[in-house]
């Protein structure tokens, strides 16, 4: 698992992150992450618990490449946190 | 810091200022091949973009990009350019055509030595697709021309072109949001103001060339496929510069979008025997098309759609799109051959089509139209003296640039090409521009301020309407006046909504103005440009009166190559139409004329 080497290699690494530097983060270079993580964020972000909201914001600091082949199940998260609150964003989008 | 406080004279002295030899405006793979020519040859390159360069929407593109390489069926590039012709309705002009299609094996070559991981045929070649459009000896059997790194080709060339810019040691201006050009009396475009997102102070890049490449701009309909950056910044900001835009009535459409969402579902679920159905369970394709039914052409199934809806047979509460019914094919077929669109569904439609049909409606997909260019990338406009004159400095490439390779409809794989070979051209002529002009002008206050006053309008307080209100608007009614179904009455009435909702933009406030990641303020100077490229595309549709590639007009329903075989040009100042001539002489062999386009 190469999270923590993502999180290395990505612009979001700082370890508190303004609400709007969060907010822009969700604007992805695709549509589908777009909806899965900017309208989770505007209406769900603020209910999760610190630690999900924790790992919401190293899931928005992956690559939109690996978040999309999460999203259509080519590949899985290897952190169950990250499976975890993945999944919530997904079943939130459908809902 | 309280800009707004200060004098005029103090306030443009006391923005920041950098200096860079290029200017580069967005890090799509257009931006980022660019900026890598220049950086390559040691010119200062400074490149801007809205968001982090790897989530451009290149990212997207998971096709592939086409060049002859022939390896897996026999191929030349004078095929691909027969085909790209012929795919644009004989719009594009066939001199940058056969620049590009002869440049493709080059740069996909060099894409591959830097890294990109293409798929590979069984002999190790460069793996290629077959693409709709495609074809061998002009018109012949199938050609497989469309090269893949599996189903993330875009993503593979962004991160390649990222990675080498760095290396390049490309200065990178990342989260800045670029307000409008810069210019001095003559014209001369002379860098741009910015606007460094998280602290949301302005910053102007003083360069001796401006290069735009900020994408296309899907985000002008409610149902596209884009992602949400795709806005139009660098059209707006063209228009505002007294350039006008090309060709913006030729929108690709999709029929089968995911209806409210926008994303596509392939053409693939009809070919395995998907239908669609109206709100009475009708099979409607059979009344339009009785032959070719669900598998009509996507302009023909895409007014159908609309049609159905509009005559009151659509679904859903608001009766706003139809069903696209998959479960007769039975679970198993579902979730053997089509298991991306079972969970593309699921989420963003909360259906499973093994139980339920998938609500659906056409989605805006490409833009064809954009800032007109010549086959180095030169910005150009027409004057007195000649159809096209260049704008000295300034340059567009990709998506939001109209070269034109694309004409009046764009074949899948050619827009990726487009990106490297015209991004390289602008590369190689900026660099033959700086030799010959080695300092900076002056920049006149005059136009540092009418660009500030972008930025400080929205410091205006008290009641209005709110940004999200009217892009909302904006959207629906250029989805209604300006989408698949076009004739005179709706273009009309669609120029009259348009120009309505541009007088309403002065009275929009935002409620938060807070200074440090606004995003708000973000989203309403996006609001401008979406606006400015709206009113472009409404105009020039109303104006084409005849049917050719992506524009169809019910009323005007065959091409018309006597009176309509030339560019539109639509102008800000006075929503003014222009036209050009479309450039049939390619640079070396004869012209393709213009001739039926059946497939
Ligand atoms: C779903 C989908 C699939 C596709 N598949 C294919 C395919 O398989 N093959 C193919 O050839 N084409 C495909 N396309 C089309 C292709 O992806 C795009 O045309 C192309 O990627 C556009 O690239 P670009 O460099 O012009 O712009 P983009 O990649 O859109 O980049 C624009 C850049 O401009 C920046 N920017 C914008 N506005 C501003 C501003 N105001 N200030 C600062 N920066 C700004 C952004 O941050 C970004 O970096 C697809 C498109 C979609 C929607």
């Amino acid at each position: 698992m190469d999270i923590l080497e993502q999180l290395q290699n990505s612009r979001v690494k700082k370890t508190e992150l303004s609400r709007g530097e969060l907010r822009w983060a969700c604007r992805r270079g695709m549509l589908e992450l777009d909806i899965l993580l900017g309208d989770f964020f505007d209406a769900h972000y603020d209910t999760l618990d610190a630690l999900d909201q924790k790992i919401f914001e190293t899931l928005v600091a992956m690559p939109d490449q690996l978040l999309y082949e999460y999203f259509t199940g080519k590949s899985s998260p290897d952190d169950l946190n990250i499976a975890r609150v993945f999944k919530k964003i997904c079943n939130a989008a459908s809902h | 810091m309280g800009i707004k406080n200060l004098t005029i004279g103090n306030r443009m002295n006391s923005i920041p200022r950098r200096r860079f030899d290029s200017l580069v405006i967005g890090a799509g793979g257009a931006g980022l091949r660019a900026a890598l020519q220049l950086a390559r040859e040691d010119a200062k390159v400074a490149v801007v973009s809205k968001v982090f360069p790897t989530r451009s929407h290149t990212v997207a593109a998971q096709g592939g990009v086409n060049a002859a390489l022939a390896n897996v069926l026999p191929d030349n590039w004078h095929w691909h350019m027969y085909d790209t012709i012929k795919g644009s309705d004989y719009l594009a002009d066939q001199d940058a055509v056969e620049y590009m299609c002869r440049a493709a094996s080059h740069l996909v070559y060099e894409l591959e030595h830097t890294g990109v991981p293409f798929s590979r045929t069984q002999e190790g070649k460069i793996y290629q697709r077959p693409f709709g459009g495609q074809s061998q000896d002009f018109g012949g059997a199938q050609a497989a021309r469309t090269c893949a790194a599996a189903d993330r080709t875009g993503h593979a060339i962004l991160h390649s072109l990222y990675q080498q810019n760095i290396k390049s040691q490309t200065n990178f201006f990342d989260e800045y949001f670029a307000i409008d050009l810069l210019k001095n009396d003559e014209g001369l475009v002379l860098g741009a103001l910015v606007l460094e997102i998280e602290t949301g102070e302005p910053l102007i890049i003083e360069s001796k060339t401006t290069l735009l490449a900020t994408g296309g701009v899907g985000r002008i309909f409610r149902t596209n496929t884009n992602a949400r950056i795709n806005t139009g910044d660098g059209m707006g900001m063209a228009l505002r510069a007294g350039i006008p835009l090309q060709d913006m009535e030729f929108f690709q459409f999709h029929p089968t979008g995911i209806a409210g969402k926008g994303m596509l579902i392939t053409e693939g679920v009809r070919g395995e025997g998907g239908y669609l159905i109206n709100k009475d369970g009708e099979r409607f394709m059979e009344k339009y098309a009785p032959n070719a039914k669900d598998l009509a052409s996507r302009d023909v199934v895409s007014r159908s759609i609309y049609t159905e809806v509009k005559e009151g047979r659509g679904v859903g509460e608001q009766g706003n799109h139809v069903l696209l019914k998959l479960d007769h094919l039975g679970a198993d077929v579902i979730k053997s051959r089509l298991p991306g669109i079972r969970d593309m569904a699921r989420t963003f439609a909360n259906v499973d089509p093994i139980e339920e049909a998938i609500p659906i409606y056409p989605t805006a997909h490409y833009t064809m139209g954009g800032i007109p260019t010549n086959r180095f990338g030169q910005v150009v406009v027409p004057t007195d003296k000649a159809a096209e004159e260049t704008i000295e400095g300034l340059y567009a490439v990709g998506e939001c640039a109209c070269v034109s390779v694309h004409g009046a409809n764009r074949l899948g794989g050619n827009s990726l090409l487009d990106l490297v070979v015209f991004g390289r051209a602008a590369g190689n002529d900026i660099i033959k521009y700086l030799k010959n002009n080695r300092n900076h002008k002056p920049l006149p206050a005059q136009t540092i301020e009418s660009a500030m006053h972008r930025l400080t309008r929205w410091d205006k307080k008290g009641e209005g309407e709110t940004v999200e209100s009217l892009r909302a608007e904006l959207q629906k009614e250029m989805e209604d006046h300006c989408g698949v179904f076009r004739t005179e009455e709706i273009l009309s009435e669609g120029v009259k909504k348009m120009e309505a909702i541009k007088a309403r933009l002065p009275d929009v406030r935002l409620r938060d103005h807070s200074r440090v990641f606004n995003t708000a303020r973000i989203e309403a100077l996006e609001l401008e440009n979406l606006v400015d490229v709206a009113v472009a595309t409404v105009h020039s549709a109303y104006t084409r009166k005849e049917s050719r590639g992506a524009h169809s007009r019910v009323d005007y329903p065959i091409r018309d190559d006597k009176n309509w075989m030339k560019h539109t040009l639509f102008f800000r100042a006075g929503s003014r139409i222009d036209f050009k001539p479309v450039r049939l002489k390619p640079l070396s062999v004869e012209s393709f004329p213009p001739k039926e386009r059946v497939y």
